[in-house]
């Protein structure tokens, strides 16, 4: 859990109370909270789509509010499962993968920049949000980025991941080895090439 | 240590690394230099809201708003509708409504109340459940019966008193209407049946014999058993259906479905003597056939051959020889017809006697 977050559990039954009976400040405390990773994560398996899949999410998570119970964990589980079910359906309706092409400065300028020499420097004054996520989950297949997505946006472990994405927990540490392992690589290469 | 046990203690300890990993916290020591790489990636993709991200905030709160408020407006108005159409369901007595609360539901109610937050909070009981078809006491239903007329008078009234206190006008009035109209549509639906109905046995029973079977009111004289002496030449309405060799002389058996036909005065009855009706039947038997007179309504005797040989004759009005058909005389004398105009008045008589 994440340290920002353990404040956010203390009064998170009050807040889901009050956004249950539609009290506008609980809401938007909700969608400030979750947004932007629910965005990052939308906009990472589609980003022409995302802005309008998020949307789709707070308006079924409104609808079934008052449905839920358990914890800020449970909660952001759920948020994050609506999210995925919506990318499914999205996918099934438009029968067609990802195909929007990563823009070529946005792959070629970490390695000009030399990404394995100094990242830290790179990422936060070169590089955004969105083009981080991208670069996290750029070549990865989609099972594994999904899972690094989740791990890593949703602020879920294992067990969790695995709730979402409906595999064993077994499943969700090996693609998040292998993910790993592949950006490992990639990163390795790019150093060597510089 | 094996080298298996090796490889288990490098797996955990790098699920520990991935984890802290994935996590956003900072490498170990003893990670690999491409482990930093991603933990400031994952650093950077946890980084605080951007305003790009938020910016449909206001519509979307907006939205979930509307929509949380429609849904608790249903949620209220399902309930309500529920506990209504139970209270229509189960109507309450007057002498158990009339009952005062005890004190310790009360109570009950209060500490209720308090346990929502919310002091005096409505707690719904629901409506108070009587079962008017269960069985009571002979005391009690003479109780009822002496009170309110009778269960049926009871809840009858009860629940029209409910629905014209009830806080939906239109609703009401609009349930009215439909009832009406639901009236309206039975009414006019039983008397189109009956209708219908009776339109259709008239048509069955009248107009489609009348268009099918023009001779139906050809009255006939058919012959009768000889040994039946007085009813011998009754004059039988025919349907006009040959019934050859059988008499016909029950009428009712007409009148049942036409009017019985009306006998024609005696002024109008056409007579044949019996000279002529002799030649005439042995010109019929020489050629082969059976005499048949018919009496219409024009008083003009006519013969007609047919077959099966049959008389058809009009009853006299008079109390003369009755009109009887008998079988052609098997003569070999030439048939003569006499001519009208020489015919004496009186009935048509072929009498029985005649027959050889």
């Amino acid at each position: 859990m994440r340290p920002t977050e353990t404040t956010r559990d203390l009064d998170f039954p009050a807040l889901l109370a009050a956004a249950v009976q539609g009290e506008q400040r609980a809401l938007t405390e909700i969608y400030r909270t979750y947004q932007p990773r629910l965005l990052r994560y939308l906009t990472a398996q589609e980003p022409g789509m995302a802005d309008d899949l998020a949307a789709e999410v707070w308006l079924a998570v409104a609808r079934g509010l008052g449905r839920f119970q358990g914890d800020e964990a449970g909660f952001r589980g759920w948020i994050f499962t609506i999210a995925r079910h919506r990318l499914i359906e999205h996918r099934r309706r438009s029968v067609r993968r990802r195909t929007d092409p990563m823009p070529h400065d946005l792959l070629d300028g970490p390695v000009e920049r030399g990404i394995g020499g100094d990242p830290a420097w790179l990422v936060i004054e070169q590089l955004g949000v969105r083009e981080t996520v991208e670069l996290l989950v750029t070549g990865l297949p989609a099972d594994q980025a999904e899972a690094v997505l989740l791990r890593v946006l949703g602020g879920f472990d294992v067990s969790e991941v695995a709730r979402v994405m409906g595999r064993s927990p077994g499943s969700v540490r090996v693609l998040c080895h292998r993910a790993l392992k592949r950006l490992a690589a990639r990163m390795s290469q790019e150093a060597l090439a510089e | 240590m094996t080298d298996s046990d090796d490889g288990t203690v490098d797996m955990t300890e790098l699920d520990a690394e991935l984890d802290r990993l994935l996590a956003g916290e900072a490498p170990s020591a003893q990670a690999p230099a491409w482990c930093g790489d991603v933990a400031v990636l994952v650093r950077t993709a946890l980084a605080p809201a951007r305003e790009d991200e938020l910016a449909r905030e206001a519509e979307i709160v907006a939205q979930m708003r509307e929509l949380r408020l429609a849904v608790l407006a249903e949620a209220e108005a399902a309930v309500d509708a529920a506990a209504e159409a139970e209270a229509e369901a189960t109507p309450e007595p007057e002498a158990e409504a009339e009952v005062a609360p005890e004190p310790e539901a009360e109570a009950d109610e209060a500490e209720a109340g308090e346990a929502t937050g919310r002091p005096g909070a409505y707690r719904d009981a629901g409506p108070a459940v009587i079962d008017l078809r269960a069985p009571r006491a002979p005391v009690d239903l003479d109780a009822y019966r002496a009170k309110h007329g009778g269960e049926r008078y009871y809840r009858a009234k009860h629940a029209a008193a409910r629905l014209e206190n009830s806080k939906y006008p239109l609703a009401r009035t609009v349930g009215r209407v439909v009832a009406m109209k639901a009236v309206a549509v039975t009414t006019a639906v039983g008397i189109a049946a009956a209708a219908a109905a009776a339109t259709t046995g008239i048509v069955a029973t009248v107009v489609v014999p009348a268009l099918t079977q023009p001779e139906h009111h050809v009255s006939t004289t058919t012959p009768a058993p000889a040994t039946e002496g007085p009813e011998v030449g009754t004059t039988a309405t025919r349907h006009g259906h040959s019934r050859s060799g059988a008499a016909a002389t029950d009428r009712s058996e007409c009148a049942s479905v036409l009017p019985a036909c009306v006998p024609l005065p005696a002024a109008l009855v056409p007579t044949v003597s019996k000279d002529v009706a002799d030649a005439a039947a042995a010109m019929t038997a020489s050629a082969g056939t059976t005499p048949t007179t018919t009496s219409t309504a024009d008083t003009t005797a006519t013969t007609v051959s047919e077959a099966p040989p049959t008389s058809v004759a009009e009853p006299p009005p008079t109390t003369e020889t009755p009109t009887t058909v008998s079988e052609p005389p098997p003569t070999t004398e030439p048939p003569t017809t006499a001519p009208p105009d020489t015919e004496p008045a009186g009935a048509t008589s072929f009498s029985a006697g005649d027959a050889p």
